[in-house]
Formats: structure tokens, C-alpha cells, sequence
């Protein structure tokens, strides 16, 4: 039994509801490459216990506990334009950071099917909009008429040199897979142009909406507005939602070089 | 080469009453063998709010109760955390010259300006200013020290004229050191006539130039405090044992809990890109998901002294030809070892490593060197 396996702490969500779950038929491989997408990431503190449960037991929380907004705006790709937002909690696999979503937004039915079937976002349907201003940068979602969430990055500042690249955590989206039910790993790579940092804060979070109904979150990490090349790439691995990285819980569905090819 | 602990006084979960209460009783009595063992020197880290990594919020308390029990060894306290939010300088230079006259004068300070988001962002500390900060402290600590009255307008931080009370016993006062883990603080610590406490934990030969620049850098310092500290530590770790692969096995599963741990913990670089914090700090470096298939049978790492005699002799000796004055080291971690087996580690290292090392060259370089007086 390792160190990980015996102390550290684990997520708590055990019944995660796996019957709206989306549908993996196949891990057919399936990328996209985005030229000239913003990017815009919130990072806000919640309680470490809140995170636990949201989270499966395959994962650990980060600590402190952080809440994630991830808002891809792609004005041009091979699936036109669109709007991608996630809501997740931060966590870990092993020790690679992840973050699990609970729940993800766009505004192109194209692209809902692309993201559902193709890595297994919960992808509703929404007005889905990001806003660049010199004093903020404000993504919202408003679904059923309803604004559902809105968070803003306040004064951002260009960042320069090496200290430009943002590191973001890559994402985890529960679905039924040919391998069954699993923990599907999104891979996105960035190949940035330009980005700035300020302040998040959110004006609006309605949490029963947004799949964390909880109070909004307040004490702010970063936020951060990337310009980038992106590229989702296909699948590579999966994980049972309810083993631990340390206890062989990933799977392999694709080799990196076999991807590459 | 002069030897030394590192005491992070990580406590594992499940949190029982005793816990923590155990680990730094533990520490206490590992410092005493240490120090009728021939050990020169402890550090006590500064961390908050890293859970199970260290539980060392109040390093001077715990130096304090070294002190108390120990006559010869000198005491590191810090690595002091050079950030307003959450330590004033005079509060630093306080508890180090309280320390320094309780311990009858066996005090070094760390200084540096933490790397992770638990800790600034729980102090609500500018990240942006830590590196100017940290400067500014170096500065105005020796000052707080040695001049009979002090003020200061700053940009981290401005005070009316005071008495900082007491002065330590040390004069002129301590020597000061830096910690050391990105590539270019050691030219920071040359600059400024600072000790360089590395803490790269192995990976001997990434630091041979990096030591070389930074004796070369020293000889034209402008030193920040009254003297100039030409003192280079790594830091290591040590499970001594004749089972060599015993010793091994147990060395890995330390290595295991520092990654598993660390990995609990959110970097700077993770939470808030900035210019300051380009590299993963400490806790970043042993991220390499040690549980992972990869990481199997692979062996411990470079320099790092894990197995018998023979084996940590040999990873010294590379340290030594690196340039290193000292070797610190971490002794245990999440508790893998028991106490009896820390104990009996620390007792076959003096007896069958220590001999080998000649501990006169580093006393003339103290006498000759380390306390060289400004002109």
C-alpha cells in the first residue's frame, strides 16, 4: 500500500449520476485545431470539503479547493464558429493536475455533438458570449432566457516573456465509453500569441444551473485572457471513476505516437 | 564537507490528537543524536498551510526547543519568508536575535519569499512583489540589527525610527543565507554576499556550474548585511543502513510520500502566471508522479544519500567535487521510518561516512572567510 493510497485525501462522490451522462460509441480519434482562439480562465477558492463532494474517488482534491471557468471563444474552425464554456473543480490524478467539469455551455449545435461524442463534455446549449474590454473581460451564459453565469476578469495586465504561458489544467469529463464507464481525459495543447492576468470575480452564478449548487465562490486566484493556437487532441486516456491513479486506475486508450501518426 | 538536518516536520494523515505532537518530539531527539553525532547545523523551514507536507509554521519555536536541549549545533531558522503579508522584517530580525541569545549564539537565517499559492494566497500577498520584497528585507535586516536605531521608507515596507530589540549576540550579527531553487537565485545570493542554501534535493551535476558562478560572482559583491556569508548547502536526503536495498526500498518510499505530498500543494506557477515565477519551485521538482508505471525500479536519484555507507560516501563525494561546503539533509518523511531506524541512520552515518570527510577545510573557511568584515 503506497503513501498516496493510505493518507491523502480522495473525492467523496461515489453515485456520480452517470444517466445523463454522454455516450462515447467509439474513441474515434477525433481532433481539432483552433488558429486565433481566446481563452479566458477564472480560478476562484471554494471550501476543500465542497470540492471533495463534487469529485469520484479516482481523484484527489487540490488544496486548497479551486472552481474553474474555462470559455473558449473560436471565431473560426473546420465546425465554424463557437463558444465552449466549462464549469470544474480543480483536482489531481497522481500528481497531474485535472480539473472534473459539471457542466459545459456552447452555443453551436455542431459543436455540441463534436464535444459530447468526441470527449464526452456535458454540453448544453446557451447564449454563450465573451466580452474584451481594456478594464475586464466578461464571459456569460444565459440559457432559457436566464443569465446562468457570469464572471468577469477585472484590470487585465499584459504579460510578457516566459512568463506569458498559462498552465492549465486539463479536463475530465465522465461518460459511457466502450470501456464502460469512465473518467475520459481531455488533451489541449497551447501554443499562445498573447495573454494578460487580473482579478476574477463572478456576478452571477446560479449553482443549480451550473451543476455545483452552492453559494458563488469569492476569494479569487487568477484570471487570465489568453489569445492561442489550441488543439484538442484525440483521446488518449481513461479513468475509472472510482481508482486512484496509484492504484491503476488510468487506461491507456491511445499511444501518443500512435495518435500523432 | 560539514553535514546538517533539514527538519520539515511533515505529519501524514490520519491527523490522531498526538500526531503532531510526536513528529516534533521526534524532531527534538533527532536533533540531539544529530548533534552528539558531530552534525553541524539544523534548519527548520518556514511553511503554512501545507498540509501533511510541513506542519513548520513557527520554525524559531521549534529551534528554540532545540536550543534548549542542544549546546553545540547551529540552528537555521527559516527559510524566513521575506513577504509583507506575512512577515513584518523587524519581527524576523526579533525572533532571530531572541533565538540567537537564547541559543547563545548558533543562529543562521534563510531568507526567500515562498513558491506556493496555499501560502501566499492565504496571506493575500502581492506575487508580483516577492522578489522586490525579499531584496528590500535582505537589506534592511543586518541594518535592524547592527545600528542602534532603524527607519525606513520602502516600497514593501516603511517604519518610523525604532530600537529593534534585542540584538543578537553574533557579531555583527548572523550570517544570512538564501534558499536557492530556481536557476539564478544563486546569482542573487552572490550579489547580495548571502550563504547559498540549495535546495534541489539531487541532480549533482546540474549544480556544478551553477556553484561555479556563484563563487565567481561572490568575490565582487556588494554584501547586504555587515559581512560576507561564501557558504554553499545542498540538501539531500539520508537513510543510511548496511542492507543497501533495504535502505534503497525505504529511500524510495520517502521519495514517494515528498512527491505525493508536494503534489497536494498548488504552485504559483499553476494558480497565477507572473514573470517572477517561471520555474516550478521545490515542491514542483518531485512531481514526476512517483507511483506511475514509468517510475518503477527506476533508481534514486542523483546524489541523493540513500543506502550503505559505501553508496552515500561515494554520492558525497560527487557533491563535494561539485563545490558544496555543506550537505543538508532530510532524515524522514511522512513518517516512513520509524524512529529507531532515523536514529540508527544518523548514528552509522557519523560513525562510518563522516570519517571520511574533512571538516577542517570548511572550520578555516568559517574563521577566515565567512566572517569577513566589511570595509
Amino acid at each position: 500500500v503506497s503513501v498516496v493510497e493510505t493518507f491523502h485525501l480522495v473525492g467523496a462522490n461515489e453515485a456520480l449520476d452517470w444517466g445523463d451522462a454522454p455516450t462515447l460509441c467509439e474513441f474515434n480519434g477525433a481532433t481539432l485545431q483552433v488558429d486565433e482562439a481566446d481563452v479566458h480562465y477564472c480560478l476562484l477558492e471554494i471550501p476543500v470539503a465542497r470540492a471533495i463532494a463534487a469529485l469520484p474517488p479516482a481523484v484527489h482534491p487540490c488544496i486548497p479547493g479551486v472552481i474553474a471557468v474555462l470559455h473558449y471563444h473560436c471565431p473560426v474552425s473546420d465546425i465554424g464558429a463557437f463558444e465552449l464554456l466549462t464549469l470544474a473543480v480543480l483536482c489531481r490524478s497522481a500528481a497531474k493536475h485535472r480539473m472534473m467539469t459539471l457542466s459545459a455551455f456552447t452555443n453551436n449545435s455542431q459543436a455540441q455533438s463534436f464535444f459530447r461524442d468526441g470527449w464526452g463534455y456535458p454540453v448544453a446549449l446557451a447564449d454563450v458570449k465573451l466580452a474584451i474590454q481594456y478594464d475586464r473581460v466578461r464571459s456569460v451564459v444565459v440559457q432559457h432566457g436566464k443569465k446562468v453565469l457570469d464572471v468577469a476578469t477585472r484590470n487585465p495586465i499584459a504579460l510578457t516573456g516566459p512568463g506569458a504561458s498559462v498552465r492549465y489544467a486539463q479536463s475530465l469529463n465522465r461518460a459511457h465509453t466502450p470501456r464502460g464507464s469512465k473518467l475520459v481525459q481531455v488533451d489541449v495543447s497551447y501554443e499562445f500569441k498573447r495573454s494578460a492576468r487580473g482579478v476574477p470575480q463572478f456576478y452571477v452564478y446560479d449553482g443549480a444551473a451550473l451543476g455545483d449548487p452552492h453559494p458563488m465562490p469569492g476569494h479569487p486566484v487568477s484570471g487570465t485572457l489568453v489569445r492561442a493556437n489550441i488543439s484538442f487532441d484525440a483521446v488518449r486516456f481513461v479513468a475509472d471513476p472510482n481508482t486512484t491513479a496509484e492504484a491503476g486506475g488510468i487506461t491507456v486508450v491511445k499511444e501518443k505516437s500512435a495518435v500523432v501518426a | 564537507v560539514k553535514f546538517g538536518l533539514l527538519m520539515e516536520n511533515s505529519v501524514p494523515r490520519p491527523w490522531t490528537r498526538f500526531a503532531e505532537r510526536d513528529v516534533f518530539r521526534n524532531s527534538i531527539e533527532q536533533v540531539q543524536v544529530a548533534e552528539s553525532s558531530g552534525f553541524e547545523r539544523v534548519w527548520a523551514v518556514e511553511h503554512h498551510f501545507l498540509e501533511e507536507y510541513s506542519h513548520s509554521s513557527c520554525p524559531e519555536m521549534f529551534l528554540t526547543a532545540c536550543a534548549m536541549v542542544t549546546s553545540k549545533i547551529r540552528l537555521g531558522f527559516g527559510i524566513a519568508t521575506c513577504v509583507p503579508e506575512m512577515n513584518h522584517p523587524a519581527r524576523i530580525a526579533e525572533r532571530a536575535a531572541t533565538l540567537d541569545l537564547l541559543s547563545n549564539g548558533r543562529v543562521d537565517v534563510g531568507t526567500g519569499r515562498s513558491s506556493t499559492w496555499n501560502e501566499l494566497g492565504g496571506f493575500r500577498a502581492n506575487i508580483d512583489n516577492t522578489k522586490k520584497s525579499w531584496d528590500e528585507y535582505v537589506h534592511a535586516i543586518p541594518r535592524m540589527w547592527t545600528q542602534e536605531r532603524f527607519a525606513h521608507e520602502g516600497s514593501s515596507f516603511s517604519m518610523p525610527e525604532r530600537c529593534v530589540l534585542p540584538k543578537p549576540l553574533q557579531k555583527p550579527h548572523p550570517p544570512l543565507w538564501v534558499a536557492v531553487t530556481s536557476p539564478g537565485t544563486e546569482i542573487d545570493a552572490a550579489e547580495r554576499g548571502l550563504g547559498c542554501l540549495t535546495l534541489a534535493f539531487g541532480n549533482v551535476g546540474g549544480f556544478v556550474d551553477r556553484f561555479a558562478a556563484y563563487r565567481k560572482r561572490i568575490k565582487t559583491c556588494e554584501p547586504a548585511g555587515a559581512f560576507v556569508n561564501e557558504q554553499v548547502a545542498a540538501a539531500s536526503w539520508l537513510f543510511c543502513h548496511p542492507d543497501a536495498d533495504m535502505a534503497i526500498e525505504k529511500g524510495r518510499r520517502m521519495l514517494t510520500g515528498f512527491g505525493s505530498a508536494s503534489s497536494q500543494i498548488m504552485e504559483i506557477k499553476q494558480a497565477y502566471p507572473a514573470s517572477n515565477y517561471l520555474e516550478p519551485g521545490l515542491l514542483g521538482m518531485f512531481r514526476a508522479d512517483p507511483d506511475s508505471p514509468g517510475m518503477k525500479g527506476k533508481k534514486i536519484p542523483d546524489g541523493l544519500c540513500v543506502g550503505d555507507p559505501a553508496m552515500i560516501i561515494e554520492a558525497l563525494k560527487r557533491w563535494e567535487n561539485a563545490g558544496a561546503d555543506s550537505v543538508v539533509f532530510l532524515i524522514n518523511y511522512m513518517e516512513v521510518l520509524t524512529q529507531s531506524e532515523v536514529l540508527d541512520s544518523l548514528r552509522l552515518f557519523a560513525k562510518e561516512v563522516m570519517p571520511h570527510f574533512d571538516k577542517s577545510k570548511t572550520d578555516v573557511m568559517v574563521a577566515e572567510e565567512q566572517y569577513r568584515v566589511r570595509s
